[in-house]
């Protein structure tokens, strides 16, 4: 019996679908048997992240109306075995489906897989409720800025009232010179808000960006920052203890040097 | 609106009903009937205070006041006072407590995150955060027992002389009865010990809770 963990923010453009996708390509490769479900009915995204966009027949509504069998809604991964995404319908609205649905979805998938991953639309309504009916844990995502921090914390009430506690916080799009400087809220400010779990913090990358738009999560790549801080929160989810990965910037020759001599801290 | 026996009249707390003593109980009744049915649209949802001056009512007639003034004209009725020197009914809370609000006290052990809040007539006290976007409402004071980053509002009825406490005062927004104070623009300083805000020379001012000399 696996657990359903949903990933949601309150506020748009956070990152919830990438750190779906990546969380549970993580876990995938980790030997982990994973379904990334998309509840973003109308908009979604997930498919696209994934690029597997051109392998849907049928989707989340299909199934909870009875029109196909969940197996044939199902997509396999075209990289890792283990890996599947039930893709949300684009055609119709988040009042196509109900909580009670949802929640009968979760628990059938529950029995087949490790880890079935819920990507949250943003806002709170329908779509929101949907996403959270069958989840047993959650995961709010946040970025560095006093609005997200803010309808953060509304999610954590919201969650608090249909009793699904302590969500854990992974805080995205950080960066660090910014923090530095004082113009970004660091990782304390936003933990003594929000004051829950933090499990993990990913700094900002530009090769997000190139690996969304190529279809292919980030943490295939070894050198991306953001895709190796996915990999930890992944090992985080299996209960092992990885610390928080450091997040200076990598510094050139000449910094290095000044170092070394100690013109700089 | 003076027509005898019955003299309506506004104050800070709501409504007031006069009721004078020498009038039989059913001419009472007639003139609140004329007063209020026509006008229920208008007076639907007011707090209401009875005052029954001189005049001692039995307790059917009480029980008549209560009914007539919650259920058939859908005010509230918060309390009966007379000139005898005695409060009557109190407020219908869920204790039945017979307090005044100054003795009443909702402890409240979480913290009220972004659209959550509080609302009580008496003294509120938050063992935990008030954060941003979350807000407090009391008749009396407000105690937070940590941060207060939301909104309060003390002495929501009109006590001016209600107080707002926290472990670390940092409002969005600060009320004490029909005072208002906001954070100020630009640099905030933080502050780092517990602090009370309170009204003075009608005007709201925060000071250390500690006073150290």
């Amino acid at each position: 019996m696996g657990e359903v963990i949903v990933i949601t923010s309150g506020k748009g453009g956070v990152g919830k679908t990438t750190t779906t996708a990546n969380i549970g390509t993580a876990l995938a490769l980790a030997g982990k048997k994973v379904v990334l479900v998309d509840t973003d009915i109308g908009l979604r995204n997930l498919d696209v992240v994934m690029g597997l966009e051109n392998r849907i027949v049928y989707d989340l509504v299909d199934v909870v109306e009875g029109i196909c069998r969940l197996k044939q809604a199902l997509i396999r991964d075209k990289r890792i075995e283990g890996l599947y995404l039930l893709p949300a319908a684009q055609t119709k609205d988040k009042t196509a489906v109900s909580p009670e649905q949802m929640k009968g979805l979760c628990e059938t998938l529950k029995e087949e897989f490790d880890y079935v991953l819920v990507d949250c639309p943003a806002g709170i309504e329908q779509g929101f409720k949907n996403a959270i009916a069958g989840a047993d844990k959650a995961f709010i995502v946040t970025t560095p800025e006093v609005a997200a921090v803010r309808d953060a914390d509304r999610i954590i009430g919201l969650l608090e009232a249909t009793e699904l506690y302590e969500p854990k916080l992974i805080i995205n799009r950080i960066r660090a010179d910014m923090v530095k400087r004082g113009d970004m809220m660091d990782i304390d400010d936003m933990i003594d808000i929000l004051a829950i779990e933090l499990l993990g913090v990913v700094p900002e990358d530009e090769k997000i960006v190139i690996s969304t738009n190529k279809g292919e999560p980030a943490v295939y790549d070894p050198n991306s920052k953001a895709g190796q801080a996915y990999k930890n929160i992944a090992r985080r989810i299996e209960g092992e203890e990885v610390p928080l990965m450091s997040l200076e910037v990598e510094s050139g020759f000449m910094e290095k040097l000044k170092r070394f001599f100690g013109l700089r801290k | 609106m003076k027509n005898g026996a019955v003299v309506v009249k506004g104050s800070k707390e709501g409504l007031t009903i006069l009721i004078e003593e020498k009038y039989d109980f059913s001419i009472i009744k007639k003139r609140l009937d004329e007063k209020f049915s026509s006008a229920k649209e208008f007076f639907s949802g007011a707090r209401v205070i009875v005052d029954l001056s001189k005049r001692k009512p039995n307790q059917y007639e009480e029980r008549e006041i209560k009914h007539l003034i919650n259920k058939k004209y859908g005010m509230k009725l918060v309390k009966v006072i007379n000139n005898l020197g005695e409060q009557m009914i109190e407020q219908e809370t869920d204790s039945k407590a017979s307090k005044s609000s100054s003795d009443r006290t909702l402890i409240i052990k979480r913290t009220l995150r972004s659209g959550q809040g509080a609302k009580f007539d008496g003294n509120l006290v938050i063992i935990g955060d008030v954060n941003p976007g979350a807000e407090v409402v009391a008749s009396e004071d407000i105690i937070v027992m940590g941060n207060l980053r939301g909104v309060a509002h003390a002495g929501a009825l009109g006590n001016e002389k209600a107080i707002v406490a926290a472990y670390r005062l940092l409002p969005t927004q600060l009320r004490i009865a029909d005072k208002i104070s906001r954070s100020p623009d630009g640099e905030v300083v933080l502050p780092d010990i517990p602090e009370v805000a309170r009204i003075k020379n009608g005007k709201i001012y925060i000071e250390p809770y500690i006073f150290l000399d």
